[in-house]
């Protein structure tokens, strides 16, 4: 834990990195905004609404969640994807109260105004976004004035106009008629997965390399706040270049690993099947998550066939009644499976109990998180697949792709032929011929297609449209064991 | 060569399915009357459902079968309900065909819960009066019995040897190659029956040579196995689960394979172990409970793990 301290001031020196992460990772894009792909549906939907030379029926949104959710965020990474400027301004300060009025008043002749004041005739200019950011700070303000100022101006604006809060009842309860003027969009709290998601993007970029536990650890004490989280993160790992466990402890976390190695020990060491049993007690831990870490360590410490075999037949029952638990909704079932994987394991060991042993986190987590691009990759590429041989993704993946593969590699007609008719894009190609995105033989496939692009960019401004489309379609939020 | 070789042969006539002759000629007869009942194809993978159902199709329909055939993957929706949603918005659109009915291709059928099933057979029923059904599955026993009842239920064989050769000529004469007896033989047995494996496997032989003996197919079948499960067990008998343990993450993780296509893998390839035959016997039995317990339990990988500790033990090499 030490060198990494001492490495922090000799990296000074060379990588002056500096900033801010929440800003330096600001998504410039409503794509790159993590999780509520709902409200992200919504806020383009209304956004579109202002493409045409009349102004839409709701000229106001309300952004309405927690803290650090995305709001501020997304109408700034809206405005981008708009090619509209953004004038953001926090409602709460008195200082806007003049700057407000005035972009208002310009507003309302329908032309606009860049955001530094210069003046665009109507119709030649773009759009501007005006962000009011905390405008609930104002319906708090005993001062009634605050609401009628924000009323007149979301009935007097030309322009499109976002409204942010942190509570939005409370600006209900002030102001019914307010509330009605504008369209209500609701953020919510962002999944562990898609927090998880982000900040090993950021570690990637900033080349630290980063266990999914401790990422984990940092997403779950985050509970939907994407800020917090990043900040966070650069708190326990801004100049390292490996993140651990250890790390976290400045920020007061759990060490997971520490809370469940003693019970794991009691387990697979100590030959008491009872005392095995008690552990798991204190343990606030899943059935099914300890499991993996008794899977884990199973056999680092039983070496023998006999006492191997042994404890995994007693794991494979524990998983028989979780299955249970599943099949029948029946709780009960978990005291058999907790007693099987605990005291059960316990008792399969016959040798000597002597040496110590290092356990480890589940290598089955490790693996399925370092690899979620390549199976994303897969799915996709079995999908292509299945839709064009009349059959499903299982079976294409299990039964076609290896095929498939072979002869992608083997064969250049059949490769050129593939990317054409079924569209195998750069990154599956990659994946089929066992090599980078960057490499040439990749490059090679799509130089053509270059090529053509030029004579045909109307073809593909239409499909790009669709495709936009079909990225709008809502995501699901992502569960950890998506993982 | 510059298409999926299942695909370019795929028989456009019912006459030109192989290999289910009686089977055919059931479904000409329907063809001829110009009706069908609800229709359930039961069978093993590469055995020509499908096919069968594009074929009655386009007999019934001509050149307008593509308005008339609706194809649906249950295990590729997501859930019963967008099965219903698809189907009632394609059963709203009006017929075009005399016929009076327009068909609708469910595959996997088998892949849906009963309760989904039962959701299904509503459906069936609602829209039965301008739209016939075809379902394929693997196992009939795992659709419920409404649905089977409702349904002239088929059963599709595995390909016969005879079939499987035919089927491999009728290729090599239509991509202009030469293969040897052996190299048709090696094709047959390792395609058990299954023409989309014979065809993909004949093509990959073919990516490589134009003339294709035995060695070519049997290099072909090595390097497009979906990971190596022999390596696997062979790796567990040998003592070192740890490595074998790692070999099963890859399969899963790696290959994108499932705990079910595994653990069929596995059945099949211990008959390439050399082993007595009693102890062979031995293994197949707790590799079906391995697979029972899959089908109780919650985790595949704990109970596939659990049968390699006891490969470990049991079944070690000496």
């Amino acid at each position: 834990m030490d060198e990494n301290v001492s490495r922090d001031y000799s990296d000074d020196e060379d990588v002056p990195k500096s900033g801010d992460w929440t800003e330096r990772y600001r998504p410039e894009s409503l794509e790159g905004v993590a999780g509520n792909a709902k409200a992200k549906n919504d806020l383009r939907a209304w956004a579109r609404e202002w493409d045409s030379d009349t102004i839409p029926k709701n000229k106001a949104v309300i952004l309405a969640g927690k803290p650090g959710v995305g709001k501020t965020t997304s109408a700034i990474a809206l405005a981008r994807d708009m090619g509209w400027e953004a004038l953001e301004m926090n409602a709460s300060d008195d200082r806007n109260k003049d700057a407000i009025r005035q972009f208002i008043g310009r507003s309302a002749v329908d032309d606009t105004f860049s955001a530094g004041g210069d003046f665009i005739p109507y119709k030649k200019g773009k759009r501007t976004l005006l962000i009011l950011d905390e405008a609930d700070n104002v319906f708090g303000n005993e001062d009634r004035g605050g609401i009628v100022e924000i009323k007149n101006t979301v009935q007097k604006t030309q322009q499109p106009m976002i409204l942010i809060v942190n509570d939005y009842y409370g600006l209900k309860n002030r102001s019914k008629d307010l509330s009605q003027m504008l369209k209500k969009i609701d953020f919510k709290a962002v999944s562990v997965g898609d927090i998880v998601g982000l900040l090993k993007n950021i570690c990637d970029e900033e080349g630290i390399s980063a266990d999914y536990f401790v990422l984990k650890s940092i997403a779950e004490r985050a509970e939907g706040d994407v800020r917090s989280a990043v900040r966070d993160l650069q708190t326990v790992a801004a100049g390292r270049d490996k993140l651990v466990m250890d790390h976290l402890e400045v920020l007061g976390y759990r060490n997971r690993e520490a809370e469940i190695f003693p019970t794991i020990r009691k387990i697979l060491h100590d030959g008491d099947p009872l005392e095995a049993r008690q552990s798991i007690r204190e343990l606030d831990e899943e059935p099914r998550n300890l499991i993996t870490w008794i899977e884990e360590n199973l056999p680092r410490e039983y070496r023998y066939p006999k006492e191997l075999s042994g404890g995994f037949d007693y794991l494979s029952k524990a998983d028989i009644y979780l299955g249970r638990v599943i099949h029948s909704n029946y709780y009960r079932f978990w005291a058999y499976s907790n007693d099987l994987m605990t005291a059960g394991v316990c008792s399969a060991k016959t040798g000597s109990h002597r040496g110590f042993n290092k356990y480890a986190f589940p290598t089955w987590i490790r693996k399925m998180f370092s690899s979620k691009g390549r199976r994303s990759i897969i799915n996709r590429l079995s999908y292509k697949i299945a839709v064009n041989t009349h059959t499903t993704s299982l079976r294409a993946k299990s039964d076609i792709l290896p095929y498939f593969s072979v002869l992608f590699s083997n064969d250049e007609e059949f490769r050129r032929t593939m990317v054409k008719e079924i569209k195998i894009n750069p990154e599956e190609a990659a994946y089929l011929l066992d090599t980078k995105v960057r490499a040439k033989v990749v490059n090679e496939l799509y130089r053509e297609e270059k090529e053509e692009e030029v004579v045909t960019v109307v073809e593909k401004k239409k499909e790009e449209e669709t495709e936009k489309k079909k990225k709008e379609e809502p995501e699901k939020q992502k569960t950890l064991f998506e993982f | 060569m510059n298409s999926i070789w299942t695909e370019k042969y795929r028989p456009m006539k019912l006459d030109e399915v192989y290999g289910q002759e009686r089977i055919i000629e059931r479904l000409k007869a329907y063809a001829e009357q110009g009706n069908i009942p609800h229709l359930l194809f039961a069978g093993p993978a590469g055995t020509g459902k499908t096919t069968s159902a594009l074929a009655l199709s386009k007999e019934l329909y001509g050149d307008n079968w593509k308005h008339n055939f609706f194809e649906l993957n249950a295990s590729d929706e997501r859930g019963i309900e967008v099965i219903r949603k698809k189907i009632k918005e394609y059963a709203r659109t009006t017929t075009l065909s005399v016929e009076g009915f327009k068909v609708i291709f469910l595959d996997e059928a088998d892949s849906l819960t009963s309760e989904a099933q039962a959701a299904l057979r509503r459906t069936m029923e609602k829209y039965s009066s301008n739209c016939r059904f075809i379902l394929s599955c693997n196992y009939s026993s795992k659709i419920i019995d409404p649905i089977q009842s409702r349904c002239a239920v088929f059963r599709f064989r595995y390909i016969s040897k005879e079939g499987v050769t035919d089927w491999i000529n009728h290729i090599a004469e239509g991509e202009e190659l030469t293969i040897t007896e052996d190299a048709i033989n090696l094709l047959v047995q390792i395609s058990e029956g299954d023409l989309r494996k014979a065809t993909n496997l004949l093509q990959i032989s073919a990516s490589t040579t134009d003339s294709i003996d035995e060695e070519v197919v049997r290099q072909s079948a090595n390097i497009a196995k979906p990971g190596d499960i022999e390596k696997m067990i062979n790796t567990a008998m040998e003592g070192d689960f740890m490595e074998s343990r790692g070999q099963l993450y890859d399969l899963f993780v790696d290959y994108g394979l499932s705990g079910n296509d595994i653990i069929r893998q596995i059945h099949k390839s211990i008959y390439n172990i050399p082993m007595d035959n009693e102890r062979k016997m031995k293994l197949v039995d707790r590799i079906g409970e391995a697979e029972f317990r899959m089908v109780q339990g919650s985790n595949e990988r704990i109970q596939l793990e659990a049968l390699l500790a006891h490969i470990s033990k049991d079944f070690a090499k000496r």
